[in-house]
């Protein structure tokens, strides 16, 4: 899988991991949050995947997800990673680059 | 009140240390977690903290969800999905985190799209139900049966599909 990521390293495209735990509301709220700011700002060049820690514990492991849900900023790099439901919309796009800060 | 002295002690004039055991803190703290060696965790609210185990009933009825012989998958008003089992996933021929967080029209082909929409639509008002052919990873075709239906979830209107593989049953009748 990291690999595949790693072979859709285009310019300007992004590769993105939401961890969530099922039907729980923080997840529902997480997947329609980060949706909404992809189809947005990313239209076109981003890569998203839900994966559901329960379905996925041992890639959930790898990526030392702690608490969900948790966004995964794998490209472009540097790595980050944001804990919440990305409910504060401008922190998210600060945090993914998509906006100057301040 | 030990969080207050640190964040005090961090404004000071030799921050280093307090920083560095504060630090400390939160990485063993991280660490027990991702360990194992909690099975609680008290999560601050409105109402006061709460205590989450981390343990419980709740393991098995996700095992269930999973191991069961249909699909299950919800989505939102806006067509996207927000849950499905791994059986979901089986059926329809994809990986489960392409299809969570995605359009549902991903799963069907571009020729029967309207007609996925025209059931979701009639979904909306009552149980429905409709068969569609979907191509599996290696050529092959699934006949799966769509059974979409109302639900609501903390109120807001949810979409549950519940897909059933009968590629077998068509299969005997021919």
């Amino acid at each position: 899988m990291k690999t595949a990521a790693k072979t859709r390293a285009t310019e300007g495209q992004y590769v993105l991991r939401l961890y969530v735990a099922g039907l729980t509301p923080r997840s529902r709220t997480a997947i329609a949050n980060i949706t909404t700011i992809c189809e947005e700002y990313l239209k076109g060049r981003y890569d998203l995947e839900v994966v559901d820690v329960f379905q996925r514990p041992v890639l959930a492991r790898e990526e030392q997800i702690i608490a969900t849900p948790t966004l995964v900023r794998k490209l472009p790099e540097p790595l980050r990673r944001f804990i919440g439901d990305l409910s504060e919309k401008e922190k998210v796009l600060v945090g993914l680059d998509l906006r100057r800060q301040g | 009140m030990a969080r207050r002295s640190r964040k005090k002690a961090v404004k000071a004039t030799r921050p280093t240390r307090p920083l560095r055991e504060g630090l400390e803190e939160a990485e063993q703290t991280l660490l027990a977690i991702r360990t194992g060696e909690v099975d609680a965790i008290v999560v601050g609210g409105p109402q006061g903290d709460r205590v989450f185990t981390l343990t419980g009933a709740d393991h098995d009825y996700r095992v269930l969800m999973d191991e069961m012989s249909e699909g299950v998958a919800t989505l939102g008003k806006d067509g996207i999905v927000s849950y499905c089992n791994l059986r979901f996933a089986g059926i329809v021929g994809l990986p489960a985190e392409r299809v969570v967080g995605a359009p549902i029209q991903r799963i069907v082909p571009q020729e029967a799209r309207d007609r996925l929409a025209a059931l979701l639509q009639a979904g909306l008002l009552a149980v429905s139900k409709a068969e569609f052919q979907l191509p599996h990873p290696g050529g092959a075709l699934a006949s799966v049966l769509l059974s979409v239906s109302k639900v609501q979830m903390e109120g807001k209107v949810t979409l549950c599909v519940i897909a059933t593989d009968v590629t077998e049953e068509k299969r005997r009748e021919a």
